[in-house]
């Protein structure tokens, strides 16, 4: 037991839950926001998916949360509507959880859009700072002809524990969770992933624990040492984050996810602790999994299992939409499939459920010139935080340097591969710049004497059978030197060619 | 970055200091208000001293964090200065955002002035950005009124905005549809159409009399039921004869209301009751609007005009009978009804009924002392006597298509 002080961002969070402020939304609305403390408005709302944004002061953001990815038109016009009244302030960004944010929304919006939302079934409860955060699955979960089990029930029934009323409310940190399905499924840098396993020929998870990334430190998840039978998921993954949430660091916030707890007290002391807190036998197990390469980009047109269907996967630049688009593309899953929509953790998105026959319409559609199923080899697999015009952290405006960089890059080059870029603002690397092949984290650097906004370059990401984090390759080059340093490096090392027209 | 909180802001004071956002996004998380304050206000000097041009524009998002009385009055004088001489209107419209972020209901008047002047587009933009910031803050009646004229602006962004705004606004419905009948950009009809598709319709009061003990007569209680299941709002019954009723309503979670006095004579329950029923919800947060008492809508009068008309071409001689009302004010009403109807109406005496062919009227809204009375009563051969209006079809469906079409 420590003694030691509560640091402010704890006294916040143990003076309420945040949760709490709900019944309160619509009469704070009425009688004005302002009148919440700083606690309240910066860190409890996040308990409600609502998020105070330092760069717009008076415009908040909503972060939901979409177990597996899953969405269905219905939902998204909700939330296309609500986008849409925010006009040119308002966007969403699709996250590397698989997720959604709104961005540009009045204080008076959320109330109305909490109720809308509860009536098609979405929250956006507990989705931000320190909780169990937006619970990933396999993007084609029941749809997968490679799959080995279906994550959607799992991760729902994860999601329902977590949220339920037994649930942790006050972890020390934010914590991710993931359940892999197929053998794409490249999990390792959640602070809980499940990865399926076979044991005496029945199918289950190892689990696998720690991994996170930060401005500290960067770790993939290791091997617990134990198998669990699919309905044993939710059970377990309740029984981990009650147990961190009882013993994890909460006087030092930058040694408080989950690993600093496992190396505390040792892989072996952390295991028996957790299993005595879990209550149920488990098997142990040697970490062995079936993921053997890295996620498919799922762009394109593709077979589902059920036969006559398939899957469109569409390229959206950066991960970024506003409220029309989010209309045309719900219309767009009505028409051509079964209203279903799924996002993947590099930012796009797919329709399911697309019969033969509809694919040559559904292929010509005007809006898919925008969402393209087959983009560039960089564009396809480029992945970008919010950036500077959305974030106080964020060193370079991310999306749009990202944007124009790889637009320049596909004029002047032609890859043989698609080639997965990472682009995160600042250090807290909240663009994975080390699960890229080619990772760029903005920075300063001085040009001609000035300050400039620069990017650090990684590279040597992996996602692999043998999983590798990206290395730091160049300190930061500024941006105007950006498109020559990284044409030099793809030409270098990555097997791409000048296009014909180029060659001097 | 050793250096504190105010020899930091002293640095910068002094020049020696250049300001980046990735050094000012750290700072702002160490800063008191005052600090916090302070830099708000170096900020401002040096805006007002050089300009856009020196990029001090792009701090204008963390530096305006400060919320309070301090920071508006450094705001507004900011402003005051800027809008002097030959003003800047890009450097004016990057702070009326942050003035109407302040939420300072003084501040609507410039505001509004800003954004319907016929001035530079970025700087209205920016007015409207700022009364979007303090939405909830600003008097709802002059709000409305800007932003229906807003939403018809030459400028089609400033005009889906407004509409966006007044969509947010309690009783959203009745500013669209006064958009809508103004007319708007063909290019924005379609916003306007999801604006007023996705509008919620206000919850209902129907303030009613009641019977002895709070009981609430079958004819309303049939209304409420329909109405709720129509309308698809809460529909709250509110019997003047059951105080107990009323104070658990107050209690629901407040949502714009529709105060609907189911009266049909302006006696003392109109005159004195309702102004401090209303007066109560208000004092509980809930925000109220009144409709005037139905005796006195137009729509209701013409039905009963049509009704007792059609009566008449059958033969009948109707006389419209009411309650003891008192004061000279409430005596005015059956004056004005029976020279609208051209029908004589006075208080009921048994002993001045008017004989043969006579269709006695109760003004009876639902079943009342009077429409009882009236029932029982052993008339003489040749006389009927109407039953309570809503328990008369058309008048039920009448009031039904009135409260249905309500924003």
């Amino acid at each position: 037991m420590t003694s030691a002080p509560l640091s402010k961002i704890e006294q916040a969070k143990a003076e309420r839950c945040g949760l709490a402020l709900e019944p309160e939304l619509e009469s704070l609305a009425r009688r004005g926001w302002e009148q919440l403390s700083e606690a309240e408005l910066t860190i409890q709302l996040k308990w409600l998916g609502i998020f105070f944004r330092p760069v717009s002061p008076g415009r908040f953001m909503l972060r939901l949360r979409l177990p597996n990815g899953v969405i269905n038109a219905e939902q998204l016009t909700v939330l296309a509507e609500a986008l849409d009244r925010c006009g040119a302030e308002g966007s969403a960004d699709l996250t590397t959880r698989q997720n959604l944010q709104l961005r540009g929304l009045l204080f008076e919006d959320m109330a109305p859009l909490l109720k809308l939302m509860r009536a098609v079934g979405l929250t956006s409860r507990q989705s931000g700072h320190d909780n169990p955060r937006n619970i990933t699955g396999n993007p084609l979960a029941g749809i997968d002809p490679e799959e080995f089990i279906d994550t959607r029930p799992l991760v729902l029934a994860i999601q329902e524990l977590l949220l339920g009323p037994d649930g942790p409310r006050n972890l020390p940190r934010k914590f991710n969770v993931a359940v892999g399905g197929a053998p794409d499924s490249f999990l390792l840098h959640n602070d809980l992933a499940f990865l399926p396993a076979r044991l005496d020929g029945d199918l289950g998870f190892t689990v696998m624990v720690g991994g996170f990334f930060s401005a500290q430190r960067n770790e993939l998840a290791i091997p617990l040492g134990i198998w669990l039978r699919p309905d044993q998921l939710a059970g377990f993954s309740l029984a981990l984050l009650l147990h961190f949430e009882r013993e994890g660091n909460r006087s030092a916030r930058n040694r408080s996810r989950l690993m600093y707890l496992i190396e505390e007290l040792g892989l072996d002391g952390y295991r028996d602790q957790l299993l005595a807190s879990y209550g149920e036998a488990v098997v142990a197990h040697d970490g062995s999994h079936l993921v053997d390469r890295a996620p498919r980009s799922c762009l394109g047109v593709h077979g589902q299992a059920q036969p006559g269907l398939h899957w469109v996967g569409l390229h959206v630049p950066m991960g970024r939409l506003d409220g029309e688009l989010m209309l045309a593309l719900a219309q767009l899953a009505r028409t051509y499939g079964k209203g279903e929509l799924r996002l993947t953790e590099a930012q796009n998105l797919l329709i399911t459920d697309v019969p033969t026959g509809l694919l040559p319409t559904l292929l010509a559609e005007p809006l898919l010139q925008r969402f393209r199923p087959d983009p560039g080899p960089l564009q396809a697999e480029a992945v970008s935080c919010t950036g500077s015009r959305y974030c106080s952290f964020a060193l370079i405006p991310t999306k749009t340097t990202a944007q124009a960089v790889i637009d320049e890059l596909e004029r002047r080059l032609e890859l043989p591969n698609p080639l997965r870029s990472h682009w995160t603002g600042c250090s807290n690397a909240c663009g994975q710049p080390y699960m890229g092949e080619i990772g760029l984290m903005g920075a300063k650097a001085r040009h001609n004497g000035e300050m400039v906004e620069a990017a650090k370059i990684f590279l040597g990401g992996s996602l692999g059978v043998d999983p590798q984090l990206a290395q730091l390759h160049e300190k930061a080059v500024p941006l105007v030197e950006l498109v020559g340093v990284l044409e030099q490096l793809l030409l270098d090392r990555f097997g791409a060619r000048r296009r014909p027209q180029l060659v001097q | 970055m050793d250096l504190s909180p105010d020899d930091w802001l002293a640095a910068l004071r002094a020049g020696e200091l250049n300001l980046d956002r990735e050094g000012l996004a750290e700072r702002l998380a160490e800063l008191s208000a005052d600090q916090a304050l302070g830099l708000l206000a170096w900020w401002l000097e040096q805006l007002l001293a050089g300009g856009l041009g020196y990029g001090l524009g792009q701090f204008a998002d963390l530096v305006g964090r400060p919320q309070g009385v301090a920071a508006a009055v450094l705001l507004r004088q900011a402003l005051g200065t800027a809008q002097g001489g030959s003003p800047d209107p890009a450097l004016l419209a990057l702070l009326l955002p942050l003035l109407g972020y302040q939420r300072d209901p003084e501040d609507f008047p410039g505001l509004q002035a800003l954004a319907l002047n016929p001035g530079a587009l970025v700087l209205r933009r920016g007015a409207l950005e700022g009364l979007a910031r303090g939405l909830s803050c600003w008097p709802l009646g002059p709000l409305r009124q800007l932003l229906v004229q807003l939403s018809a602006d030459l400028d089609p962004q400033l005009a889906a905005t407004a509409m966006d705004l007044l969509a947010r606004l309690p009783w959203a419905r009745e500013g669209l549809s006064a958009v809508a009948a103004r007319g708007v950009d063909p290019l924005l009809a379609p916003r306007l159409a999801r604006r007023r598709a996705a509008a919620p319709p206000s919850d209902l009061l129907l303030l009613i009399h009641g019977r002895s003990g709070g009981v609430v007569p079958d004819e309303l209680l049939q209304l409420a039921e329909e109405l709720r299941q129509q309308r698809g709002c809460r529909v709250i019954v509110q019997p003047l004869t059951d105080p107990l009723a009323a104070e658990q309503a107050l209690a629901l979670e407040p949502a714009p209301l529709t105060l609907v006095p189911l009266f049909q004579l302006p006696g003392h329950h109109v005159r004195h009751d309702l102004p401090a029923i209303a007066a109560q919800w208000r004092l509980r947060r809930w925000p109220l609007r009144r409709l005037p008492f139905l005796g006195a809508w137009p729509r209701w009068q013409q039905e009963l005009a049509e009704a007792l008309g059609e009566a008449q071409a059958q033969g009948w001689r109707p006389e419209l009978l009411h309650h003891p009302l008192g004061g000279p004010l409430a005596a005015r009403y059956p004056q004005a009804l029976s020279q609208r109807l051209g029908l004589p109406c006075r208080p009921w005496d048994v002993a001045a009924y008017s004989g043969e062919r006579a269709l006695l009227v109760p003004l009876a809204v639902a079943a009342n002392r009077l429409s009882e009375t009236l029932q029982r009563w052993e008339r003489p051969p040749g006389v009927q006597v109407w039953p309570p209006l809503l328990q008369q079809l058309r008048f039920r469906r009448l009031l039904l298509e009135q409260l249905l079409l309500l924003a």
